[in-house]
């Protein structure tokens, strides 16, 4: 399986080997050069994080553009899809969360949402790679959702509070509930972003794929479902962290 | 005719017995083994997809009947079947990880 090149990947590295010369990998022990530098000397920025810091340039780009033509009485066509989409999307926090405060949580679930479908439609054109297609950056949104969910969980119920929940219904299997509520906690890092990738990098890799075999019409069915998977996939991402998060944010009543 | 279809069939598998005893001579990469590797990749990989379309395909047909009894409920039955599918293709999608973790290796 052959690695492909995003556009931007040889212009903007050999901008940078001519600014600042090779990547110092000599100069460091290898974990940290690998992990800092991981294709060597040829390049300073892989290509995951240049398609990354696109997404967030062309994000930087047109909400802000959007914001400044809002029209409160006659919405124009972009401020409407962006509508319907934020309330799409405060829908999906509304029914997953109970409570009156499920409002607060919209921002950081929308944009993963948004994050994550955008990235993945950057796989439907030839010239970008989905970031979504490494496992670094499903294991960054990953940890996010994580970090997110369990800090609100600590917030709403204090730290003792939040562990207890980890406990059980009954005391006497308390260290038992404890050790598998535990790893089932960080077994979600591990779902969400294993999902997500493997979706995002199997449709690529076999779009790639058929591709390579019959140009012309045989990878539009692939590329119809990684359309249509982009999107699902976003969806179920925040859907899942809305999920958590209102598992670890709940009031029990007994 | 369906006992002429099911004679047929054992035959061919019968018949098949002999490629079998080929396997080992045929399946030699250039180490000078068997690959168990691929071959446990590629039986784990369907056995995982052989039961995912399964599970899958319960989970379409029970949403299919329930949109049908109550179509007013069809938008709530759709979201849940979404993500019921989706977890299910997930697991198939553990299984496609180790394969290429194992052919890669």
């Amino acid at each position: 399986m052959q690695e492909h090149r995003s556009i931007l990947y040889g212009p903007i590295n050999a901008l940078l080997i001519r600014l600042f010369g090779e990547p110092p990998i000599d100069r460091l022990p290898p974990g940290v050069a690998h992990f800092f530098f991981p294709d060597g000397k040829e390049a300073w920025i892989p290509d995951t994080a240049i398609m990354t810091l696109l997404l967030v340039a062309v994000m930087a780009v047109i909400f802000p553009l959007a914001a400044r033509r809002f029209d409160r009485d006659r919405p124009g066509p972009v401020q409407n899809f962006l509508e319907m989409v934020v309330s799409f999307l405060r829908g999906l926090v509304e029914e997953s969360i109970d409570g009156h405060e499920s409002r607060a949580y919209l921002p950081l679930i929308g944009a993963l949402f948004i994050f994550i479908a955008m990235g993945n439609l950057f796989g439907i054109f030839f010239f970008l790679q989905p970031p979504t297609g490494s496992l670094s950056t499903t294991v960054a949104l990953a940890l996010v959702a994580f970090i997110y969910f369990n800090a609100h969980g600590i917030r709403e119920h204090g730290l003792g509070g939040y562990l207890k929940h980890f406990m059980g219904p009954m005391l006497v299997i308390a260290p038992l509930f404890f050790v598998i509520e535990l790893i089932g906690v960080c077994a979600r890092v591990l779902s969400l972003s294993l999902r997500l990738f493997m979706n995002i990098f199997g449709e690529h890799t076999t779009t790639n794929v058929f591709a390579s075999l019959v140009p012309i019409v045989v990878p539009w069915p692939m590329m119809a479902l990684g359309l249509f998977t982009a999107l699902l996939q976003a969806y179920v991402f925040a859907l899942l962290t809305a999920v958590y998060v209102s598992g670890a944010v709940a009031h029990e009543e007994h | 005719m369906l006992k002429k279809r099911v004679v047929f069939a054992l035959l061919a598998l019968v018949l098949a017995v002999p490629a079998f005893a080929q396997e080992p001579t045929g399946a030699t990469g250039a180490s000078g083994g068997v690959k168990w590797g691929v071959i446990g990749a590629a039986v784990l990989l369907g056995l995982a997809a052989a039961a995912g379309a399964t599970a899958q395909g319960r989970a379409t047909s029970a949403a299919a009947d329930g949109m049908a009894r109550n179509p007013g409920a069809a938008k709530d039955i759709r979201g849940m079947t979404l993500l019921g599918l989706v977890l299910i293709e997930s697991l198939v999608l553990y299984a496609l990880l180790i394969c290429f973790l194992i052919y890669g290796k």
